[in-house]
């Protein structure tokens, strides 16, 4: 009994310490006064409103939202070529899949100047395009691990039950590869987005005038002015991306429900 | 006619030659079962006739059509998976209509042939259901559905039934055999299960290390066993190993400690594996007629419903398998008996050294 308290009492600290800063970061974007202070001074939906109106937030926010999905969109579709090839290697599958996952250990600052000198080489720097590619070099690993997973679950035999049942290379894709690979493919999608969405560190490295996403802007708004903005967008952010990964969660829960319920009948 | 006809298939994985020059034909219509201890290349076989694995050299011919450059989809053939592989994204209907759909037969006609195909194996009115909420026997019948929607020349079945448990498998081997002799389709089964192949084929091919070491009816093979491998695979057996003889001018095996008539001429000094069936041998109830004895100790008994089974063993340290019918009367463990057969219900094999009585490899 004690046991069980305690145990629930370290649960609760341990989400209590995750979730803390995130709730100084709330609290402070409601706050009537003019400087990031918590406990916030007053309540008011002032910075909310201030940076809805604010044309610098909005161009910021467009710009990361295309980034994110248009480099999530192809992340997620190299790296579901990448695991469906490997796959079918006969040797070298494990240590190919190691080294597309090896830039996550590549400390962000090295992976930021290799890319500006890729982006100068091709003359991209500043542009949306070169933007875009190091996102999608930067999100592939993320999209990689979250289709593997799916990919390990496949079962070769379906797709043979396909072919000899008179369906073609193509159709037996369409038909039974990609369905079962689904949640790991919206799974990778998300990551993809939600990384994309809030890098800074590489990012820094390759923006120019017109293409500074938002967290950039974040970044550097905080530096030179300390006004609470930055917490409001923090706030949305932070609960834009919850609410993405709950409904995740809830479908993918549903799915699995679903099989289970058949499996016990 | 014949249905496949397989001529010097060879396949190896690096030093491992999994299938050896085989060499088959198929008949129409036929239940055939490739039988053999994992490993033997009978999956293999299997997996080429479907177009799965490549043969390195060899043919397949299907009806009159070479199989070499067809592929996989293009092949006149259903297939019934180890695992079934059913597709659990869909739902009974989905996973039969498939194959229909693959090949471009309308919605509305493989509706009813999908309807049809449930119905033959008895799961009419459950094609809303999911996959996943079927029993085992209950989604191998859809397995067996949707191979045989398509009306293909040839099914074939990987050891489907291995996964049940063992009443079930049994229930699912006769119907199976009943589905076949129904519908009329070549079979091709592959299982590693001797009882399992003597139920249900017409005929059996037994492998062995990448050959057919023979072809035959289930009774062929029991009764008149090719190869001492095919002699103690295919049910139980006493095999005395030897060298022919002649004493008395009779053909006679010296080995294992004993000499024993051989039901038929071998030349003196051949080695020859006198097989035995534990059903042919008497215990203390010597026949006029019974032309081989040995005297042995029974070392155990296991009591087996309709007969007993004893374990003798004989002065040189042979075990025998011995069959008695329990009306017979029981054994006690640690006498003395005397066992007795005819040698003409004994079978002779000599290894590599085919003759004219059975004996020669298709």
């Amino acid at each position: 009994m004690l046991l069980k308290i305690l145990g629930r009492g370290w649960l609760v600290a341990s989400f209590g310490f995750l979730l803390a800063p995130i709730l100084v970061v709330v609290g402070a974007s409601f706050t009537s006064g003019s400087l990031l202070t918590f406990p916030p001074e007053g309540f008011s939906f002032r910075w909310y409103q201030e940076i809805v109106g604010d044309e610098k937030w909005m161009a910021g926010l467009t710009t990361s939202l295309n980034l994110a999905f248009v480099s999530a969109l192809g992340s997620t579709a190299a790296a579901t070529a990448a695991a469906l090839g490997i796959r079918r290697l006969r040797r070298g599958g494990t240590a190919t899949g190691f080294l597309l996952t090896l830039p996550l250990a590549v400390p962000k600052v090295a992976v930021g100047l290799a890319l500006l000198g890729l982006v100068v080489a091709f003359a991209l720097n500043g542009t949306m395009s070169g933007l875009m590619t190091a996102h999608l070099i930067i999100t592939m690993p993320y999209a990689f691990v979250a289709v593997s997973a799916g990919v390990a679950q496949l079962d070769r035999f379906q797709e043979e039950a396909s072919r000899t049942l008179g369906a073609g290379p193509v159709r037996t894709f369409v038909m039974v590869t990609l369905p079962q690979l689904a949640p790991g493919i919206a799974a990778a999608f998300l990551f993809s987005t939600i990384v994309s969405f809030q890098e800074v560190s590489v990012t820094l490295f390759l923006v120019g005038p017109g293409t500074n996403t938002l967290p950039v802007r974040m970044f550097s708004h905080i530096l030179d002015s300390a006004d609470p903005a930055v917490a409001s967008i923090s706030a949305l952010v932070v609960i834009a991306t919850y609410v993405l990964l709950a409904l995740f969660v809830v479908v993918t829960r549903r799915r699995e429900a679903a099989g289970r319920k058949g499996v016990a009948l | 006619m014949s249905s496949i006809r397989i001529s010097r298939a060879c396949r190896s994985y690096g030093s491992v030659q999994a299938v050896n020059d085989v060499t088959l034909d198929i008949h129409d219509g036929e239940f055939f079962t490739l039988l053999g201890p994992s490993g033997c290349g009978k999956t293999t076989l299997l997996r080429s006739i479907a177009g799965l694995e490549r043969l390195d050299s060899g043919r397949i011919v299907v009806g009159d059509q070479d199989l070499a450059r067809v592929p996989v989809h293009r092949r006149p053939l259903g297939m019934v998976f180890q695992n079934l592989a059913l597709f659990p994204h869909m739902n009974v209907d989905q996973n039969v209509a498939y194959g229909l759909r693959a090949r471009g037969v309308s919605r509305a006609e493989s509706r009813a042939r999908t309807a049809d195909a449930l119905d033959m194996v008895a799961l009419g009115g459950l094609g809303r259901r999911q996959v996943a909420e079927l029993s085992g026997g209950q989604q191998q019948r859809v397995a067996l559905a949707r191979a045989l929607v398509t009306e293909p020349r040839v099914l074939l079945l990987d050891e489907p039934l291995s996964a049940l448990d063992l009443q079930l498998r049994q229930q699912m081997q006769v119907e199976l055999k009943r589905l076949q002799q129904r519908v009329g389709t070549t079979f091709v089964f592959v299982t590693h299960d001797q009882d399992e192949a003597m139920a249900m084929s017409d005929r059996i091919a037994v492998m062995n290390g990448g050959r057919v070491e023979q072809v035959g009816t289930p009774d062929e093979l029991y009764q008149r066993p090719a190869s001492r491998f095919v002699a103690d695979f295919v049910g139980d057996s006493n095999l005395l190993d030897g060298v022919a003889d002649a004493q008395n001018g009779k053909p006679t095996l010296v080995g294992a400690g004993l000499s024993a008539c051989l039901p038929r001429s071998v030349p003196p000094g051949q080695q020859v594996t006198l097989c035995v069936r534990p059903e042919s041998i008497s215990v203390d109830a010597a026949a006029p007629d019974h032309d081989c004895r040995v005297r042995g100790l029974v070392t155990a008994s296991v009591y087996r419903g309709s007969s007993v089974r004893l374990f003798v063993a004989s002065e040189a340290d042979f075990e025998f398998l011995v069959d008695v019918a329990t009306a017979h009367g029981g054994v006690p463990v640690g006498s003395t008996v005397e066992l007795s057969w005819r040698s003409r219900d004994s079978w002779a094999v000599t290894e590599n050294v085919p003759s004219d009585d059975g004996m020669a490899l298709h």
